[in-house]
């Protein structure tokens, strides 16, 4: 693990670079703690899958002090099965690359669903979008690159992979990912005090309908 | 309380103010003024609290009627404003009377001007923010960006004394600017070739250049078979390079984690030269000392 300065007002913390879920999960086990840690000056973090950005405002404490202040926090070993919540999505497997996927995997597509449901993911981080979680570890056999024109416009509730992760689009918007099925859950709601469905560190289990 | 009336809206007018810091987990981005300096100092000068809403207009600016007395002052790009037909000074406090028509027309030097009304803002915020999300902003603050007969509601607030800012001080907003640079968590990963050429050569802002993101059109060499990065965070002012070699330079709207590899960070302090930059413009980094 590094600690190194990200520019003027941010710190990034580094741990080895691969997609992990026990990595993970210290990568949130630190952000809760650095959260709950309420440092002054500390204004926002954003885990992903492997790394913790804390962002901060140098008028209020210095990148030193702050290096220190983290690396002093007792932070709790996480475990993985008992981190967050688990939630499951019902999906409708009828998307438009589900041919082009399966071509790609050569998969035939009941396989493609069979491999894709039923099986925890975790919520390694939201980002790409509001509210867009990016899911894993996905099955190496499902592993196929994005599509090589993005679509102007992908619907709100579809289900995509790209690489070596699974996702879901929380409201229309462009995209490149493959879409393979489509939630009726509201993964984003505009009109909820607290619109997003998923927090990173929480599991998903898609259930095909 | 104050109404204000949108007459026309100019290229693209939004409200912004310091957006939605603590939700970038969520992968909400960040939002608020661009060139947050010029937004500050137009609050100062009819004295509202920082993060008060103010007007960003985009290269050129709409035409608005107070329908009430009014304080304003408006900052940022110059431009050569009128109030009902006649110059209005930039950079100090204006009293506007009833019917007042606002023109704050082309900018000739600059990006982006910023109108600050003085009064408590009656506008819809998402997040804590009124600044429009580059997503769902029409459901999300359907305030935020201005339509023609759209009417502002402010509530007014005893006036202020008049402040102004010395004309030598107003910024100036030149074709070719410099910006200071820290070093980015990659730097390392890339060629010497490609460092060199990031601080020497100057960079033209493409036309896809906006708030998310100003996209150069010159490029890094070596740059195409750099290694991807698995997906963490970027922020305003991360300089990310994706495999054609043409730097973007994230900015207030961009979203909060990327793959590209991040070959420097913009510092703080240098962010409102970059938002004033405009299509055309041309950067040149320095290393931060």
């Amino acid at each position: 693990m590094t600690l190194q300065p990200f520019g003027d007002r941010a710190l990034l913390i580094n741990w080895e670079q691969r997609i992990d879920p026990e990595l993970n999960a210290k990568v949130h086990a630190w952000q809760q703690a650095i959260e709950q840690a309420a440092i002054k000056g500390v204004e926002y973090s954003i885990p992903a899958y492997c790394s913790l950005t804390v962002v901060f405002n140098p008028m209020q404490i210095a990148f030193d002090t702050l290096a220190e202040k983290i690396q002093a926090l007792k932070i709790p070993e996480p475990s993985t099965r008992h981190a967050g919540r688990t939630l499951e999505i019902p999906v409708d497997y009828n998307g438009a690359d589900l041919p082009e996927v399966a071509q790609r995997t050569g998969l035939s597509e009941p396989e493609l669903i069979s491999l894709h449901s039923n099986r925890p993911y975790r919520v390694y981080l939201i980002g790409f979008l509001p509210g867009f979680p990016y899911l894993g570890p996905l099955p190496e056999a499902l592993h196929c690159p994005r599509k090589q024109t993005p679509r102007q416009s992908v619907p709100a509730g579809a289900v995509g992979l790209a690489g070596a992760q699974t996702g879901i689009y929380p409201f229309e918007a462009p995209g490149g990912w493959q879409i393979i099925g489509q939630t009726s859950l509201k993964v984003f709601d505009a009109e909820s005090e607290d619109p997003f469905l998923l927090r990173p560190g929480d599991t998903v289990i898609f259930k095909p309908v | 309380m104050l109404e204000v009336e949108i007459i026309s809206t100019g290229l693209f007018d939004t409200l912004q103010d310091e957006g939605r810091p603590g939700y970038q987990s969520q992968g909400v981005p960040l939002g608020g003024a661009m060139d947050r300096q010029s937004a500050a100092l137009a609050n100062q000068l009819v004295g509202n609290p920082l993060g008060t809403p103010v007007v960003e207009s985009t290269l050129l600016g709409p035409r608005l009627r107070f329908l009430g007395p009014a304080q304003i002052a408006l900052t940022g790009a110059l431009v050569r404003p009128t109030l009902n037909g006649h110059p209005m000074p930039r950079y100090t406090t204006v009293n506007v009377s009833p019917e007042a028509i606002l023109n704050i027309g082309s900018m000739k030097q600059g990006c982006r001007t910023y109108l600050a009304i003085r009064g408590d803002w009656r506008v819809q915020k998402w997040l804590g923010s009124c600044s429009p999300p580059p997503y769902q902003s029409e459901v999300l603050t359907p305030d935020s960006q201005l339509q023609p007969g759209q009417l502002l509601k402010i509530q007014n607030t005893p006036n202020i004394e008049i402040r102004q800012f010395p004309p030598q001080d107003h910024p100036i907003f030149p074709k070719i600017c410099e910006v200071r640079v820290f070093p980015g968590p990659e730097w390392g990963a890339f060629s010497d070739s490609a460092r060199q050429s990031f601080l020497t050569q100057p960079f033209t802002l493409s036309k896809d250049s906006n708030r998310m993101g100003l996209r150069l059109k010159e490029q890094l060499p070596e740059a195409e078979h750099l290694p991807g990065l698995l997906s963490s965070a970027v922020l305003p002012g991360t300089v990310q390079v994706p495999p054609s070699g043409q730097p973007i330079i994230l900015m207030a709207d961009a979203q909060t984690t990327g793959g590209y590899l991040r070959i420097a960070q913009v510092s703080t302090n240098d962010l409102p030269i970059l938002a004033q930059c405009r299509p055309g413009d041309q950067v040149q980094f320095r290393l931060h000392v």
